[in-house]
């Protein structure tokens, strides 16, 4: 009994030494400069990206952003975020369309630079990207917006 | 004055013309902005690789990774023609407590949309029923919808044409396309018009929905003048023979709080003739309350039908489903339903509804396997009891998918 509880402890250890020390990554939601919207609840979040939501307070259209498939903040989107599987997501954007309403304006970008200079660009859009990427000049024409009263560097920040 | 009234007509009808024409240049330069964003890029960067998996939606569009600056642009549009199609592919075993085993070739569900201008599109489905079918060399094609849909905003849009019927959920989130619903079998008492059902799910005539503004409770309207269809078969008990105009209203609620859950009710009313010199006024009322969150999917919907005659009496269904199904890992939707229907009343001819309306209850379990995003496997058990013979187990497998 006592060699079982020893190779157990030992296991533990090793585990414990060899898991990486990686800080979770955060992601951020950012949209255009001259969107007025600061603050977005995360049912907020949701809505838009599921396709429920379809304009902003101001009555414009909402420009899904979104990366490709593979990405961390797509995996993010799907897993955290919405709870589906890309499926089931894809069932749910084309049941829009059927059900007879308009369809989901939705924009996919294969790098987190092209999502910040899309968002750039285009005042209505929405992306979710990787918080580390805020730091390239090329994001840094984009506004970040506040999930429910929190940055992603606060305390409580939902998205990581 | 009348001269007057005429010109500000005709004024009316140019600046309108003249709106519509200014948006399609502003569609125009949008694309073609883009169609030089993806040349720029591809100048700038012509080593770099541009693979990029499926889109998810069918308004998907991709671009290369280049980023080039532009000055902020217009609201781009989802692309102006849309089209999708759905079929499927089945193995059924007793599913009538009578047949043996067969293999099924589906419903090919072919839809589209053009978008005519900003806020008209055209939306075309059609349906090419290879259940139904006699004769080899025929298959019947059923225009499902037809519509030309005006969204004037968020809280009136006006659709116009041949619509499916507001009757509950299920009818409006999964009208046709199998690859849709989780299920290989519909709810019975959602079944198809020419497949037994006793629901009007098909109108024709004019469809008003939008949004009711309430806040948080996200509530919706839809209101309907229709008639309904007449499948041109009057030997079939059922058919609606008399072209009556129906009236519906539905209301549902999406509150913003909880996503993903849904209830309502509408109310439908119209004539039914289901045989010559029979006409009844009838009455459908059905709930429902549906939740699809989290890996749950937990649909709930009852409906009361009544039909009365001046001298004959009147005759009520009651009838229900419930469905719940949960999502394991991230292909597996194991599922349970449990459907339940009734006939009641006063009617000299209530034999011959019963006939109509054979089935009591189905027990219902299965499981749906996505082997990739628009190819389902699924496979469902069955028990149903019936007025008329013994309770019996029955089978199916089925291949739905997308393209």
């Amino acid at each position: 009994m006592r060699s079982v509880w020893f190779i157990i402890g030992t296991l533990a250890a090793a585990f414990a030494i060899g898991a990486p020390a990686n800080s979770p990554r955060t992601f951020s939601v950012v949209v255009h400069q001259s969107n007025s919207t600061s603050n977005l609840r995360f049912s907020d979040l949701q809505a838009f990206f599921s396709g429920h939501g379809k304009r902003w307070p101001n009555g414009s259209n909402v420009v899904l952003v979104e990366r490709s498939p593979d990405s961390p903040a797509f995996r993010f989107l799907l897993d955290r975020v919405l709870s589906m599987s890309p499926g089931e997501y894809k069932r749910r954007l084309a049941n829009i369309e059927f059900m007879g309403d308009a369809p989901v304006n939705l924009k996919i970008l294969n790098s987190e630079e092209a999502a910040c200079k899309y968002v750039f660009n285009v005042p209505g859009s929405i992306a979710l990207i990787e918080t580390e990427s805020l730091q390239t000049s090329v994001c840094s024409g984009v506004h970040v917006v506040r999930i429910d009263g929190k940055l992603p560097a606060e305390e409580g920040y939902r998205l990581r | 004055m009348k001269i007057r009234c005429v010109l500000l007509l005709v004024t009316a009808g140019i600046c309108a013309f003249g709106q519509e024409s200014k948006d399609e240049i502003i569609q125009k330069l949008i694309s073609r902005v883009e169609a030089l964003e993806r040349e720029v890029a591809a100048l700038k960067q012509p080593t770099a690789p541009v693979v990029v998996p499926p889109a998810p939606a069918q308004s998907t569009e991709q671009l290369a990774a280049a980023p080039v600056e532009l000055p902020p642009a217009e609201q781009p549009e989802p692309s102006r023609f849309t089209f999708r199609g759905f079929g499927d592919v089945g193995f059924l075993r007793n599913v009538d407590g009578l047949s043996t085993k067969r293999f099924a070739l589906g419903e090919v569900d072919l839809f589209a949309t053009v978008r005519i201008s900003p806020k008209v599109t055209a939306l075309l489905e059609t349906v090419l029923e290879t259940d139904n079918q006699v004769f080899t060399s025929q298959v019947p094609i059923n225009v499902e919808r037809a519509l030309l849909q005006y969204r004037a905003n968020d809280y009136f849009n006006l659709d116009l044409g041949s619509y499916r019927t507001a009757l509950g959920y299920y009818s409006m989130a999964y009208l046709r396309g199998s690859w849709f619903q989780t299920a290989v079998s519909r709810p019975r008492m959602f079944a198809f018009e020419d497949d037994g059902g006793i629901l009007p799910l098909h109108n024709v005539g004019v469809s008003a929905n939008g949004r009711i503004p309430s806040g948080a409770l996200g509530l919706h309207y839809v209101a309907e003048v229709g008639s309904s269809r007449n499948y041109a078969q009057p030997a079939r008990i059922g058919t609606d023979l008399a072209q009556n105009r129906a009236l519906n209203v539905a209301v549902f609620a999406q509150p913003r709080s909880v996503r993903g859950l849904q209830f309502g009710f509408s109310s439908y009313h119209d004539q039914f003739s289901p045989a010559p010199g029979y006409r009844f006024e009838r009455s459908i009322w059905t709930v429902h309350a549906v939740y699809q969150a989290h890996r749950l999917e937990f649909l709930n919907e009852a409906v009361l039908e009544n039909a009365t005659h001046p001298t004959l009496g009147h005759i009520g269904i009651p009838g229900f489903y419930s469905q719940a199904a949960y999502r394991v890992g991230s292909n597996w939707n194991p599922y349970l339903r449990f459907d339940y229907a009734n006939v009641y009343g006063k009617y000299l001819l209530i034999d011959s509804l019963k006939q109509y309306l054979p089935w009591r209850t189905i027990f219902t379990g299965g499981i749906r396997y996505d082997l990739s995003e628009s190819v389902a496997f699924k496979v469902e058990v069955g028990r149903e009891t019936n007025r008329f013979q013994p309770p019996w187990i029955k089978a199916a497998a089925q291949v739905a998918f997308t393209f």
